[in-house]
This record gives C-alpha cells, structure tokens and sequence, in this order.
C-alpha cells in the first residue's frame, strides 16, 4: 500500500507538473480548430478568403492551404499564409468564385516539426460577398 | 519489496524525462488514432501511459484491481521498444482467503511497423511481448515467462465514397497475439501448475468526432465533445492448450476517450460476454502525456540521433 501511495503520489506531482507546464508551451501537433467557410457548409455568399484556426503555432515555410473547384482546378490566389497574433491562423485568398462546390486541402507543420493535413469541402450557392 | 517497486518506478520516470521521446498517439494521413485502453494499438510510437486504473470483473477465482504505467520509445520511425508495469490487488473468491497485493511483472514490448498507407489511412505491425515470470511475488504475479509474438492493423475509413461521409470518421484497430509461456508447468508437488498456450486477439472501433468536423461538416460541437473519440473494445483469450482448452473469455469494452492538445483521456466499462469472462462489470481508465508534444526538443534523442515526430 505504501509504494501505491508513493507510485499515485508520483503520478500526481508529474501530471501538476504537465498541466502547470500547459500555458507555456505552444508545441505539439497543430489541429484545426474551425473554418470559415465552416466544414461541410454551403454558403450564399463567395468568401474573399478561407481562413483556418489552428491550436498551436504553425511554421510559415512549410504550412500550405489550397482550394480546388469540382473539375480539380486550383481556384486560390497563391498566397497561403500563416497569420494572426500567434501564427495559429492559415488562410489564403480567393477570386471572385461562381457557384458549386470547392475542395480545401491544408498542410500544416508545427514548430516542433509534427505535420498534420486534412481536406474538407464548401459549396457556394450565391454571389461574391 | 515495495520500496524497491517504489524506487524503480522512480527511476523509470526519471529517465523517462531525462532520455526519451514519448509519443502518445498515431498519426496517418488526416487521420488521428488515440492509443485504446484494451487493445495494443498498432503504432510504433513514443508514448506513456502516465496512469492505469483496471478493475476487472470477477472470475471464478476472485476480483482483481490493478493500478500501473506503461512507456515506449522507438528506436527509427518504424520500431520501438516499451516497458509497462502494474501494482495488483487481488480478491479471492473463496471466503477464508485473505486480499493479497503486490506489483506485478514487468513486460517489455517490441512492435514494428512494416507497412503504411497515408491515402488508405492503413497500418501493419507486428510485435513481440515478453512477461518477465517470476520477478512479482507469486500471490499476484506469474511465476512463468511469457512470449507473445503478435500483429497489428489499423484502418481509417476516410477513403470511402462521398456518399457514405457520416461513416468515414470510424477507425479500427485490432491486435492478435500467441501467448507462449516459456515452461509448460512451474512449481511441483501441491504447487504445480501447468501454464497454458492461449490466442489473444480483437479489435476496436471508434469514431472520431475531431475528424467529423475537421473533414467533413463542422456541426457546431464545441469543447469538449470537439475531441472525443466514442469507442467500443472486443478482446478475447482463448487457451489452446490444457484443461481450459477452447475456453474463451470475452469481452466488450464500450468507453470514451477525449484527446487534448496534451494530455489523454479514457474510461470503458468491461463487460463479459460468455460464462467464462466473469461476472460483474469491470472498468478500466487510462491517463495519457503527450510528452514529446510538450518538450519535443528533449523527448527527440535516441541512441542513433533525434528521429523526429511519430506522424508519417
């Protein structure tokens, strides 16, 4: 019983010591947050941009973001960023879109080299916003 | 006895900290597999399981409890080695028989991952488990040696057809082991025992609610349902050799697991499918550090040089 409690007591002091850790760390792997346009979403209005929020810092080089029409044509303006106070933010900017359906795919390295990717798809059904 | 177990458990995290990368979950492709509470998941990766609570059901032979930690390091990208440990209470059945405690035997792992597939979110593995027999007090711990060779697959089902996009955010895994004791019997006299050759194998699946809205709709879940991974757990133990011959214990494991940025979590419920698995429920709960998340630049050092991150 006693190395049980010596064993939890361990366990309990590593674990404050992570979670204290927390705030001062920005490392890790970098996953999505949300969207705009949101995932899966079908929009009335062409967004000038994509924008994605990442839960940690992104590394510029290396984190991409492309949108592709229905024929599989690259249909963005080239100029994948990383942005925001934090440079959580990915996002690049958009012509003026007709409406159907577009494919976004991202890349995303964090600073500690985790790469993660995804892909998710939005449909406009009206006009340039 | 139990300051040894103390001091050893000790050290084990020091060095933990001090030299190893701990990667706690797998990655392919978009997809992301948290490490599952019953089944070895098949990801040669750098891990720790800070923290295990295993309360079994009871069997013919009493009820045990189980409390311990669990670590892996990988050696390239595709091989590593772990090490896990448990302190074990067990209740006899029999009435006049007293509670009983002591840690366990260590088991050492090996598992390599020979084939990946980004695009088809697919892993193959294979591994060799060894229980060190003997090394716990002979109340709770197996006086024989064990290896289990043993193989492993995981699949995401993202590569499905559009049409079926609710169902692409399931994942299975599965494990399948031979469990050889080195010694047919231990012990003489009064004392013998015969040890028995049995299979283990099963699989789980689960449904990650991140990928949902990540790659396919974001349906406005928020914290912290944004990060749960509802999962269900079917292992099964069938000896192949001595009296219990075809005797398969069986059991679902339905639970939760929520993944943070850092840290792990993960509670299932045991529950027995057949008159051999026991009675009653059991549970099983699981803390998991991301360490090599939080301080990636210590946790990248291996004896050949830093490998880098877990995910391909």
């Amino acid at each position: 019983m006693k190395a049980l409690k010596r064993y939890s007591e361990i366990c309990l002091m590593v674990s404050l010591a992570i979670v204290a850790a927390f705030p001062t760390v920005g490392l890790g792997h970098a996953f999505p947050l949300r969207s705009d346009p949101r995932v899966g979403w079908t929009v009335t209005i062409a967004p000038p941009k994509v924008t994605i929020w990442f839960d940690g810092e992104l590394e510029p080089a290396f984190s991409t973001i492309t949108v592709y029409n229905s024929a599989k044509q690259k249909v963005d303006k080239g100029n994948s960023r990383v942005s925001g106070p934090d440079s959580s933010v990915l996002e690049v900017d958009l012509p003026a879109l007709g409406t159907g359906n577009y494919r976004v795919y991202w890349k995303a390295l964090s600073k500690d080299t985790h790469v993660t990717e995804g892909d998710f798809t939005f449909t406009i059904a009206g006009k340039r916003q | 006895m139990k300051q040894l177990f103390a001091i050893i458990l000790g050290v084990l995290f020091s060095l933990t900290f001090l030299a190893t990368e701990l990667h706690a979950h797998g990655v392919i492709g978009k997809r992301f597999i948290p490490s599952t509470l019953t089944l070895e998941d098949p990801f040669p990766s750098d891990e720790m399981d800070l923290f295990t609570f295993d309360r079994a059901p009871k069997d013919k032979e009493g009820r045990e409890t189980s409390f311990g930690f669990e670590f892996a390091k990988r050696l390239t990208p595709d091989l590593a080695l772990g090490v896990g440990w448990e302190y074990i209470f067990f209740d006899p059945r029999e009435a006049g028989e007293r509670r009983t405690s002591g840690a366990g035997n260590p088991e050492f792992s090996l598992k390599y991952a020979f084939l990946r597939s980004v695009e088809h979110e697919g892993i193959l593995s294979v591994g060799l488990g060894v229980e060190a027999g003997g090394v716990g007090p002979k109340r709770v711990a197996e006086r024989v040696t064990t290896i289990s060779p043993a193989a492993f697959f995981g699949k995401g089902f993202g590569d499905l057809p559009d049409a079926l996009n609710y169902v692409k955010p399931f994942s299975i895994t599965g494990s399948f082991a031979v469990n050889n004791p080195a010694n047919r019997f231990t012990g003489s006299g009064d004392d013998k025992e015969r040890n028995p050759t049995t299979v283990a194998y099963g699989v789980a699946l689960m449904y990650s609610i991140p990928y949902l809205q990540s790659n396919l709709k974001d349906v406005g879940l928020s914290v912290p349902v944004d990060r749960m991974f509802p999962v269900v757990e079917f292992d099964f133990e069938t000896p192949v050799s001595g009296p219990e011959k075809r005797h398969t214990s069986a059991f679902a494991n339905p639970g939760l697991i929520w993944a943070g940025k850092y840290l792990q979590l993960g509670l299932e419920a045991q529950v027995p499918m057949n008159k051999f698995s026991g009675k009653n429920v059991g549970v099983r709960g699981l803390i998991h550090v991301f360490i090599d998340d939080i301080w990636p630049n210590v946790f990248t050092w291996t004896p050949w040089g830093v490998i880098g991150p877990t995910s391909k």
